[in-house]
């Protein structure tokens, strides 16, 4: 019997094989799941490496991030990993923050240099994390060893400037569900920060937001995935509407495709998760963020194969 | 008289328009199926089957062609001597969005490629475009961008030269016939096209034929399409609730159960 495994995308103008979508969709999926990021960094060049418009590739790719992270979100939430709390606040300053970047964007692109300082500040961000939480994972993956070999000292350290501003700050309040207490000013406003910068890269902001939350609001590795995917969901949700309003440019189909392999994936990426350790997590993620800041260097530096390019995508 | 008058007029109109008709190719007798094609949900691209006479003498040359139209392309260049990023835009106007050419043998095997005026075979080809395209802003370098323009439709594959896929038959009273399965890529929009087949001889156009070709929406893409640009919003929010029912159900399928602590 003979199965037709291509499927027309009536926005995206191009047939693509299903089964090869949902590969896809699979994989991107599992990342989500195991880090807590959109996948949009992703997903979307390798939906354009196969012939789909980059305009059409971003939209649908952030409706299929819906469908992944709703899956994802309820993975963490059934194993209580996810900061309701916490997240309403980090998606208050992240919608606030993202409409402030749209605006610097258009400063940018009025000044005439929008595209040098994206490209610039995308790989100086992902070379700074990527860098400090691969060190920092690694040296505490190594000092776990050595406590286990040594008994703990008696006289703990001194709090840093950064703990001590952040007790200092008003409105504190107790996060349970990530064990922290801290100030309601601190999330809303790495919130904003995270969503101006989302917006001027043109990205989610899940690789932003996921060591904002482990490095500067101390919340437990596995809380900071099941958080993030809480708050990716509501930025697609509405990136969706958003582009299928104006720009009619949310493939329906595609996204419904990869939504299958990439809400399958998500949920065996949320127990892989689970069964990893908040460093092991760490440094793979670093890993995984330094290799996108290679790529995207390499794409800076080496001549492309082609001068001209369609609008649109990350 | 005024019989006779009339009978002039009709000769003397016949003959400018004769005239007129021989300034450009002769009309040939093609034959092509289907004329129309439907995009349905399966769609992957399709054949169109040409077939036709020429002279002995003659080779064939079949094209399927887009209507011209106007694209904004970014540009990529240099910044500080080695950052390569988008610099500014460009708007090539007259570029059809599919060009499919299909020839019997090498450009060159077809006639001397010195000569480039309108009846040249030059004209028929990726490389001929090149005159009927314009761009904007027109300081820029047209033939490099233009070389960027084909090197980016050739990699999506919307712009192809295709060799020796064309059959003859064998010869008949100075004519032999030909055929060509045309094949037209999967990456195709709704529209109206071309099948236009040259005979050319010595490197020159002597005869031509153009058959319009339809390509409609059917079925769910059509209706998903439809939604998509007349109902905007409703789309929209469709596809989100689509995509949160899909993780929903995904998520009770997959992790039932097995994902709890």
């Amino acid at each position: 019997m003979h199965l037709p495994f291509y499927l027309y995308l009536p926005i995206a103008g191009n047939s693509v094989n299903m089964l090869f979508i949902l590969g896809l969709g699979g994989f991107v999926g599992l990342l989500s799941g195991i880090f807590g990021v959109g996948g949009g960094f992703l997903m979307t060049p390798l939906l354009i490496m196969i012939g789909i418009p980059p305009t059409v590739a971003a939209a649908s790719d952030s409706n299929q991030i819906v469908g992944a992270s709703t899956s994802g979100t309820i993975a963490h939430f059934r194993m209580g990993n996810v900061d309701f709390k916490m997240g309403f606040l980090l998606l208050l300053g992240g919608v606030t923050g993202g409409t402030v970047g749209v605006q610097i964007i258009k400063i940018l692109r009025h000044l005439g240099n929008a595209d040098f300082l994206i490209s610039v500040t995308y790989v100086l961000m992902l070379g700074i994390i990527g860098s400090y939480m691969f060190q920092e994972s690694y040296r505490s993956l190594r000092s776990s060893r050595a406590a286990q070999a040594a008994p703990a000292s008696a006289n703990p350290a001194r709090p840093s400037a950064y703990a001590r501003l952040v007790a200092s700050l008003p409105f504190q309040t107790e996060f349970p569900r990530s064990g922290v207490r801290m100030s309601l000013l601190m999330p809303l406003l790495l919130g904003i920060l995270v969503g101006i910068l989302a917006a001027i890269m043109g990205v989610g902001g899940g690789f932003i937001m996921v060591p904002v939350m482990v490095y500067l609001l101390r919340m437990p590795m596995h809380v900071v995935v099941g958080t993030s995917l809480f708050q990716i969901l509501f930025t697609c949700i509405d990136v969706t509407i958003m582009q299928s309003y104006t720009n009619h440019t949310v493939d329906f189909v595609l996204a419904f495709l990869l939504l299958l392999g990439s809400t399958a994936g998500a949920q065996v990426g949320a127990r892989i998760s689970k069964r990893l350790k908040g460093d092991q997590l760490k440094i793979i993620l670093a890993v995984l963020v330094l290799a996108v800041m290679v790529k995207m260097l390499l794409g800076l530096l080496l001549t492309p194969d082609v001068l001209v390019a369609e609008a649109g995508g990350h | 008289m005024r019989r006779a008058r009339l009978i002039l007029w009709i000769m003397a109109i016949t003959g400018c328009l004769t005239l007129m008709g021989t300034s450009f190719t002769r009309a040939m007798d093609v034959t092509v199926r289907p004329q129309a094609f439907e995009i349905g949900t399966f769609y992957n691209g399709t054949t169109l089957n040409v077939e036709g006479r020429v002279g002995a003498d003659q080779d064939v040359v079949v094209r399927f062609v887009g209507v011209p139209a106007d694209l904004h392309l970014k540009m990529k260049g240099k910044v500080l001597g080695c950052l390569w990023m988008n610099r500014g835009s460009v708007d090539f106007q007259g570029v059809p969005n599919v060009f499919v050419v299909y020839l019997p043998k090498p450009w060159e095997a077809l006639g001397p490629a010195d000569s480039r005026d309108g009846e040249s075979i030059w004209h028929l080809g990726l490389e001929g475009l090149e005159s009927r395209v314009t761009l904007e802003p027109q300081d820029e370098d047209k033939h490099l961008l233009f070389r960027e323009l084909l090197k980016l439709k050739r990699k999506q594959r919307l712009y192809q030269e295709e060799m020796g896929s064309i059959r003859y038959g064998s010869e008949d009273q100075g004519q032999r016939t030909f055929q060509v399965s045309l094949k037209i890529p999967a990456r195709l929009t709704e529209g109206d096209y071309h099948l236009e087949v040259y005979a050319v001889s010595n490197g020159r156009v002597a005869e031509s034929a153009s058959v319009p070709i339809r390509a409609r929406l059917v079925g769910a893409p059509a209706f998903i399409k439809k939604m998509a640009y007349q109902h905007a919003l409703l789309h929209g929010v469709l596809a989100t609730l689509v995509a949160i029912f899909g993780g929903l159900l995904m998520g009770f399928l997959v992790g039932t159960g097995k994902g709890a602590h």
